[in-house]
């Protein structure tokens, strides 16, 4: 019989084996990294320009040009560029996040010669037809009141404005207001200044041979532009407490949002921080979800994420429960906070941890895509593939000393900003 | 295609095996032949509320998330109408600690008071959180009951109401496991980069003595053809109003399935699509889909329209009918048909890279029926012609067998 007490043994993981990547430059300077990996007959673009909010004249170029970019071309309009996309299965994704803005396509093999010259269009040669703005602004505008109905994204907007401020890059929020001053002209401003070849990197991954190289750098490595020369210097922003409540129509639960300012990848701090917050609410596993939703049955989902941006980051808390649970809820929260602080993590838990992250870190490089979504995250924000390497190796050989620092010394109520949205607001 | 093996254990427990050594992970996953359709009208919800006090601990094993993130792997499970679906990602040289966990929790769960009492509190945050609290979360409440009279599928896989879930019992939570959560109602697939003849001989070490339960039968009602139109008007939270409209279609296993998820793709996939660039890009709607529901019975097909301001409800279905009547009456172009056909490709082809997919989508076609469909998916919607999305558009969208509802805000 078997004995099933007896759990079978773990092999840990103790470092990752990072796939090679290929650097290459166009003929116009562009910078390419290639994942040449994979079993699917399918290739992925995507461009990234640093184009992001850092550099924009006016708030929101960056994301309405890179929407705009797919409504009409030099040789297509918007109807008749949709159409032959989509005829050969693909679809052309743009958008523009807080750093940079991108465009990407997946593209079966057999069809890579027929889609590529489209995409070079939508790079390269847009038209940014005024038909196509207004039309954009005014279903921008609706979408704009339906997420305004949703608590939980209210809270993310106030959080992220109340640590940044309403002017800042990183702290803007879309607005009616900056919705309806964006005209054409600052579309082509933000185009012709900011996505040019000295800004951008392409990052190929998937089934990649000699044919599919010559297309790309056929298509894409020919025009060479210069952007204006504009350096973004972020203001300094002091880290600081707040608290709002605002009313929502929903009424059965309350989101809450619990956060503070913090930092990029490359402060000393970022690995163990970064453990500490998986300890706290980064996993299922985590203090939070095992404390509040599995032990309390206050909430459906609890989580805590460190978000690294190129010029800073934000640390949020994350949840909705009902009404009546938030003050319990809030209470519990610093409390588990406070047992961090007090307390080293004990060694069992850190294993779990570190193992759980090394998984992870396993499991995002699994395949052409992801490896390639590491290698864009990196390529955004500067780094190297051995930088890269070395966070992995400080969170893997970070102590239970350094969580419980890192728990003192980011983690005071005094420097948190509270948001609720609810009914009884 | 997806080279597989496929293989029976005495207790009934069908397994599926395949290979894909590009991976540094695998994936052990366990699907379990129920779901909300399954459920008694007086106890809905029950099925997913269960699939919550899966992970409260087994027999031998305190809780099933900690060996598994010791093992540098993550679990979740998911629970809708037809199946429940339980998966575990790690690292492939850990594959034994899934084996382990999944086999003891289907040989004996640790029914305990503690778990399901949590687990009734988290569930009904869950249902705030997902239906009560969202505009339009409510959606499938009302569409499920409107559109289903007979059929199970007429309340939603979160449930009716909380109550149902605040009333389970532990002695429901025990007669549910034995009679559904047992071998010969399961598939166990694992997928990645696994030796074969190892994982056999694992598997057959912690699932083989699982006794097998009594054979089921599923009898379900059948839904009788809608022949008069439903409507329904609710006022409510919402930010802005919005119309839904719900056909009545085939069950998955009919060929005309693949002309109807056609039919909707030609309507709503892609910015190309025909309500994309004739309502969207018109600036009628500031949303616009048509999907399915996709269920094993016999499903919906779904419209679900936002109109801009200034734009009424009546001239919204207008547009959309004009829409419906314009593919029944004049039905596709080969090129629509060619295009749709190559977005369906792609997205084939793009499902078929990550081993996760691979795994839950073998799980989902051994459950439907025989694991082998995986591989004629792509034949099935490339034999469909243009005459048959003409006719089954002329089947299914008719007035009389529209469920519409409207939300106005409140």
């Amino acid at each position: 019989m078997l004995d099933r007490s007896i759990a079978p043994q773990i092999h840990n993981i103790a470092s990752l084996q990072f796939p090679s990547v290929e650097r290459y430059l166009l003929d116009n300077g562009i910078e390419v990294v290639e994942v040449n990996q994979g079993t699917q007959d399918i290739v992925h673009i995507e461009v990234i320009y640093d184009a992001g909010r850092p550099v924009e004249d006016k708030q929101l170029a960056s994301r309405i040009t890179a929407a705009i970019q797919k409504e009409g071309t030099k040789s297509f309009s918007s109807e008749a560029l949709a159409e032959k996309v989509d005829y050969y299965g693909s679809s052309i994704n743009s958008g523009s996040n807080l750093d940079y803005s991108y465009f990407s396509v997946f593209v079966l093999s057999k069809f890579f010669n027929e889609v590529m010259p489209l995409f070079a269009e939508v790079l390269q040669e847009p038209t940014f037809p005024e038909g196509e703005l207004k039309t954009h602004r005014e279903i921008t505008l609706e979408k704009l009141k339906s997420n305004m109905a949703k608590s939980d994204l209210v809270s993310y907007r106030k959080i992220t404005e109340e640590m940044y401020g309403s002017e800042h890059a990183y702290g803007y929020n879309s607005s009616e207001e900056n919705i309806l001053a964006i005209q054409r002209s600052d579309l082509i401003h933000h185009f012709t200044n900011y996505q040019s070849s000295d800004r951008c990197t392409i990052i190929v991954s998937g089934k990649i041979n000699e044919n599919v190289r010559s297309i790309i750098n056929a298509n894409l490595g020919q025009i060479k532009t210069t952007s204006s020369n504009k350096q973004f210097q972020p203001p300094t922003i002091p880290v600081h407490q707040a608290h709002h409540k605002i009313h929502s129509s929903q009424q059965h639960q309350t989101a809450i949002k619990i956060g503070r300012k913090m930092f990029n990848r490359s402060n000393k701090d970022f690995a163990p921080m970064f453990m500490l917050n998986t300890v706290l609410g980064g996993y299922f596993g985590s203090r939070l979800m095992e404390s509040i939703r599995e032990n309390l049955g206050y909430t459906y989902n609890i989580y805590s994420s460190l978000e690294p941006l190129v010029y800073d980051g934000y640390f949020t808390l994350n949840t909705e429960v009902s009404n009546e649970l938030v003050d319990p809820t809030v209470a519990e929260i610093y409390n588990q906070i406070s047992i961090l602080q007090n307390e080293k993590i004990s060694a069992r838990e850190l294993d779990m941890v570190r193992n759980y992250i090394m998984g992870n870190f396993l499991n995002m490089i699994d395949g052409p895509f992801r490896v390639a979504n590491v290698m864009k995250t990196l390529s955004v924000s500067k780094m190297e593939v051995e930088e890269y390497e070395v966070i992995v190796d400080q969170i893997y050989n970070c102590t239970t000393t350094q969580i419980q620092d890192m728990a003192q010394k980011y983690l005071q109520r005094k420097d948190m900003i509270e948001v609720m949205v609810g009914s009884n607001f | 295609m997806i080279a597989f093996e496929k293989y029976v254990l005495d207790n009934g427990l069908r397994v599926i095996l395949h290979q894909d050594a590009s991976s540094p992970m695998a994936v052990v996953n366990v699907a379990y032949d129920v779901g909300s359709r399954d459920e008694e009208v007086e106890k809905t919800g029950f099925a997913h509320l269960f699939e919550h006090l899966m992970f409260g601990g087994s027999a031998n094993i305190p809780d099933f998330d900690t060996p598994i993130q010791m093992a540098g792997g993550e679990n979740n499970a998911f629970t809708n109408c037809d199946m429940t679906n339980f998966y575990n990602i790690l690292p492939a040289e850990n594959i034994e600690t899934a084996l382990w966990l999944e086999s003891d929790r289907m040989m004996k769960l640790d029914f305990s008071s503690k778990s399901l009492a949590t687990q009734q509190k988290v569930v009904i945050e869950e249902f705030k959180e997902t239906c009560l609290n969202q505009p339009y979360g409510d959606m499938w409440h009302h569409l499920s009951d409107m559109a289903y009279k007979e059929h199970s599928y007429r309340w939603p896989t979160i449930g009716l109401v909380p109550e149902h879930i605040q009333d389970a019992k532990l002695g429901d939570v025990e007669a549910f496991f034995y009679r559904y959560y047992r071998p010969n109602n399961a598939v166990l697939v694992v997928v990645g980069n696994i030796q074969i003849s190892d994982v056999k001989s694992q598997i057959n070490k912690y699932f083989s003595d699982i006794p097998a339960g009594i054979e089921l039968k599923r009898l379900l009602p059948v839904e009788t053809k809608q022949s008069q139109f439903r409507s329904k008007i609710i006022e409510a939270a919402v930010p802005l109003p919005s119309i839904i409209m719900a056909f009545g279609m085939c069950n998955r296993l009919n060929d005309d399935y693949y002309a109807v998820d056609l039919l909707s793709d030609i309507l709503a996939n892609g910015r190309s699509s025909r309500f994309f660039v004739n309502i969207y890009k018109k600036s009628i709607c500031s949303t616009i889909d048509a999907f399915i529901s996709g269920t094993f019975d016999p499903g919906l097909f779904i419209v679900e329209a936002r109109p801009m301001p200034g734009v009424s409800i009546d001239q919204t279905r207008e547009v959309i009918w004009n829409e419906l009547n314009e593919i029944k009456a004049k039905g596709v172009q080969s090129e629509e048909l060619e295009k749709i056909r190559n977005k369906t490709e792609s997205s084939l082809v793009y499902s078929e890279v990550s081993i996760l997919h691979k795994a839950m989508n073998l799980a989902y076609y051994e459950i439907l029926g025989d694991a082998e469909m995986i591989n004629i998916q792509s034949q099935k919607y490339q034999n469909v012609t243009a005459e048959d999305i003409k006719r089954v558009a002329n089947e299914i969208l008719s007035q009389e067998q529209c469920n519409e509802i409207i939300y106005l805000p409140k």
